[in-house]
């Protein structure tokens, strides 16, 4: 990861920069909306935490190391709105963990869980109103702070 | 169909992050163009690369016709390339959900 970063900065023109976006290390929202309101929020399990939290440290390292300098960073909510929750876990299934790493089992099965609850709770409202993961995500710069090994 | 960021806070919060007028972009992680169409009309040219090649087909397949010139994407990992790449190619990397 420190690699891909050294990377990127020999590829920036000096007065670049690199734009970071990851989610949140914190776990999304399984959502149900009537009216534009959540009538149904609940937090789930998701796999990738602990990979948020190296990433973080690697860019925290790249800092400190003197490639990059930290600057302007925003926290935005982002959501996967579906029609139904079978639609939402199919897309959720097919991006999460955010890698090529498989899915820990635990974690798979207490996702499914999650939808089987938001499922429950739509069942009993007699209708299916819009649904979506939400997570939040930070948006960051980065500006590379010195020369490149090799560059004059 | 499943809608990401149907309120684009994500593409608004870009433009605060920097100024992409005239610059050149290299997307690392584009996936299927979803973000890459929010912010590539204001650039000079976008290279948008993904490691699987699902994705860039689907990106591909997705493109806007007035981004045709604009956007080249590639079935490519960061490492490979990175072995072709000049040195200082870029104004703006963006690595966008695959850190």
């Amino acid at each position: 990861m420190v690699h891909a970063l050294q990377e990127i900065h020999r590829m920036l023109k000096p007065g670049g920069a690199l734009i970071e976006i990851h989610p949140l290390p914190e776990r999304p929202h399984l959502e149900a909306y009537s009216e534009s309101q959540a009538i149904f929020s609940e937090p789930f399990q998701v796999s990738y935490l602990e990979g948020i939290h190296h990433a973080e440290r690697v860019l925290a390292q790249v800092v400190e190391s003197g490639l990059f300098v930290a600057g302007k960073h925003t926290v935005i909510d982002f959501r996967h709105l579906a029609a139904s929750p079978g639609e939402l876990y199919d897309h959720w299934d097919s991006i999460e963990p955010y890698s090529d790493t498989p899915k820990e089992p635990a974690v798979a099965a207490s996702e499914k869980i999650a939808f089987s609850r938001l499922e429950s709770f739509l069942q009993t409202m007699g209708g299916w109103p819009e649904v979506a993961v939400r997570e939040r995500a930070r948006l960051s710069r980065y500006d590379p702070l010195k020369a490149h090994p090799g560059a004059c | 169909m499943v809608q990401q960021d149907p309120e684009n806070h994500e593409g608004r919060a870009l433009f605060t992050l920097a100024e992409f007028a005239g610059k050149k972009v290299l997307e690392i992680g584009c996936g299927d163009g979803r973000l890459t169409w929010r912010y590539a009309n204001e650039t000079a040219h976008v290279t948008a690369i993904d490691a699987f090649k699902d994705s860039i087909r689907q990106a591909i397949a997705n493109q806007p016709a007035a981004l045709q010139e604009k956007v080249d994407f590639q079935h490519s990992s960061l490492e490979d390339f990175g072995r072709k790449s000049a040195p200082e190619a870029f104004d703006i990397v963006m690595l966008a959900w695959s850190l």
